[in-house]
């Protein structure tokens, strides 16, 4: 039945029946005059208008998210596939258990094997006895995994665009300045309310510049994430309710995962993965 | 079937988040609440065939639906992604009852030393016949170390350089050879020298650089009328006393050869 979809564009209008359209992505970029093997090795660009909200709360305007995002019937795996290695990739694998060859004591022979009447015994570090080993227990070991950088790239970008699309984003102007007094979460709280933001659910805040008095101000807040490009991550994107970008922001982002960001971001890129992992 | 062949990859529902198969491992009820109304209005049958995918044919007259206006939105969260389907195969889980198909041994069978732990006999073994690595002798000529029959040259026949396509006066070497793409020496092959061969005839006049020439390629070269150059062997090394030794025997046979012929030339 894929096949058959895959037919030339006339063939596939001229069996357009009224029965059922297939369903046109609610962004432009693909037409529905491709063949759908193309759409599929194609990524998409999605262009999102994000309101950009005044540290009052006012709506003063719209900016632009335009990132790449993957073919919808591979969106979903994508992300997971970026999710999972990041997460795995966190993990030390330094958990470790003695196995009974390696718990201190056991060698000798507790009493002989035959003659006492007893059940005969080779050890008193056996597993099945208090303070004897653990069996297949968690031994170091390296559960990286690797993952192509384009494709952890388009993960991100992807769960970006789609929380760009399901109005989840909300760009805030700058304001680094409005805290110059003096850090008080208070008013950062005051602020998230302004903003429509539940300080009681998850939010992420991507900034290019972190004052160090906003990072005082919201840095008792648990349900936010303040992460600047550097410690950019998918967990928290998908993690978070709301995503809050301030200008600055969008624009690295366009700039970063954009559709015509490909070689300019790369070097910039393992830089900043390195970092990362030294972050985590 | 023009409804069957007008299935997208996408479902109607949302642009992000495509229905997945089976192996579904996230709640996508939630990404849109508001599905069953959206089938209702458009009096849509919902059909799930198989376990691979869904199918949905709508019935509505209309055109194509403004997926813009009626779709919900769909967001990833953790809660739901997934892997893509048929991408991922559970374990075998053996060992856990006999209905479960790997349950009573596990697929080791039954009895002796394949259906022990461990691996069992080892690579090539042959129950204790002499197996085929060992009846085989194991290199070839005298112990593997007859050099004799290795190839001392990389050949390259005249007609080959004919239909390379050289111009008047261009230089024909390994190097250049190379560069035409007309050998391409790996491994050993790197460190050997050029050898023309006779086969076939050259009309253009080029100058051949290479170590040796076959009797037959040097004859039709001078006819053709090209430049040969014998490029010297490589040197053979021999210790620095050695070699001081030799240029000081060399130098007192020149002397002795320059005095010689001056001598020989004033007795005249």
């Amino acid at each position: 039945m894929r096949i058959s979809c895959a037919a030339t564009p006339s063939l596939s209008s001229s069996v357009a029946s009224p029965l059922f359209a297939p369903n046109s992505h609610s962004f432009a970029n693909v037409s529905l005059a491709t063949a759908p093997s193309a759409v599929r090795l194609r990524v998409r660009c999605d262009v999102a208008a994000i309101p950009v909200l005044s540290f009052s709360g006012e709506k003063v305007g719209d900016v632009p998210l335009d990132l790449k995002s993957a073919p919808s019937d591979t969106a979903r795996a994508v992300v997971h596939r970026g999710l999972v290695a990041e997460q795995q990739n966190q993990r030390r694998g330094t958990a470790s258990t003695l196995t009974r060859g390696e718990v201190s004591g056991g060698g000798k022979k507790p009493y002989p094997q035959k003659k006492t009447g007893r059940a005969r015994r080779g050890s008193q570090r056996t597993p099945l006895r208090p303070g004897g080993g653990v069996v297949f227990g968690p031994k170091p070991r390296d559960w990286s995994v690797k993952i192509n950088r384009k494709e952890k790239r388009l993960a991100l970008s992807t769960a970006l665009s789609s929380a760009a699309a399901t109005a989840d984003a909300l760009v805030v102007e700058d304001f680094g300045q409005e805290f110059e007094a003096g850090p008080k979460t208070k008013e950062f709280v005051a602020a998230m309310r302004r903003w429509g933001l539940d300080p009681k659910r998850k939010a992420m805040f991507l900034l290019t510049e972190v004052s160090d008095n906003v990072l005082l101000s919201c840095r008792n807040i648990g349900t936010i994430k303040l992460l600047t490009p550097r410690t950019l991550n998918l967990f928290d994107i998908l993690d978070s309710e709301k995503l809050v970008f301030t200008k600055s922001a969008v624009e690295y982002l366009n700039s970063m995962y954009g559709e015509n960001a490909e070689e300019e971001g790369d070097g910039e890129e393992e830089e900043e993965e390195i970092v990362l992992a030294g972050d985590n | 079937m023009a409804a069957l062949l007008n299935l997208s990859t996408t479902t109607p529902a949302a642009p992000h988040i495509r229905l997945p198969a089976s192996p579904f491992m996230g709640n996508i009820k939630i990404l849109w609440p508001s599905l069953p109304s959206l089938f209702a209005s458009k009096s849509c049958l919902v059909l799930r065939r198989g376990p691979q995918r869904a199918m949905v044919v709508c019935s509505a007259a209309t055109g194509a639906p403004d997926p813009e206006a009626s779709a919900p939105l769909g967001r990833f969260r953790l809660n739901n992604l997934g892997p893509q389907p048929g991408s991922k195969r559970k374990n075998k889980r053996k060992g856990r009852g006999i209905a479960a198909g790997q349950g009573n041994s596990c697929g080791f069978g039954m009895r002796g030393q394949k259906s022990r732990s461990g691996p069992g006999v080892r690579k090539g073994f042959e129950g204790g016949q002499m197996p085929l690595y060992r009846r085989i002798p194991k290199l070839r000529g005298i112990a593997g170390g007859m050099h004799a029959g290795l190839p001392k040259f990389v050949p390259v026949n005249l007609k080959d350089i004919e239909d390379a396509g050289f111009e008047e006066g261009d230089e024909v070497s390994l190097e250049s050879l190379k560069a035409k793409g007309l050998i391409n020496p790996s491994g050993r092959e790197r460190r050997l020298p050029l050898k023309i061969l006779g086969d076939g005839a050259l009309s253009v006049k080029v100058n051949v650089k290479a170590r040796a020439f076959s009797a037959a390629a040097k004859e039709k070269l001078e006819a053709a009328g090209c430049t040969l150059t014998a490029l010297p062997g490589r040197k053979k090394w021999v210790k620095p006393s050695v070699a001081k030794n030799l240029a000081r025997a060399e130098e007192y046979f020149a002397k002795k050869r320059a005095a010689a012929a001056a001598g020989g030339g004033g007795s005249e």
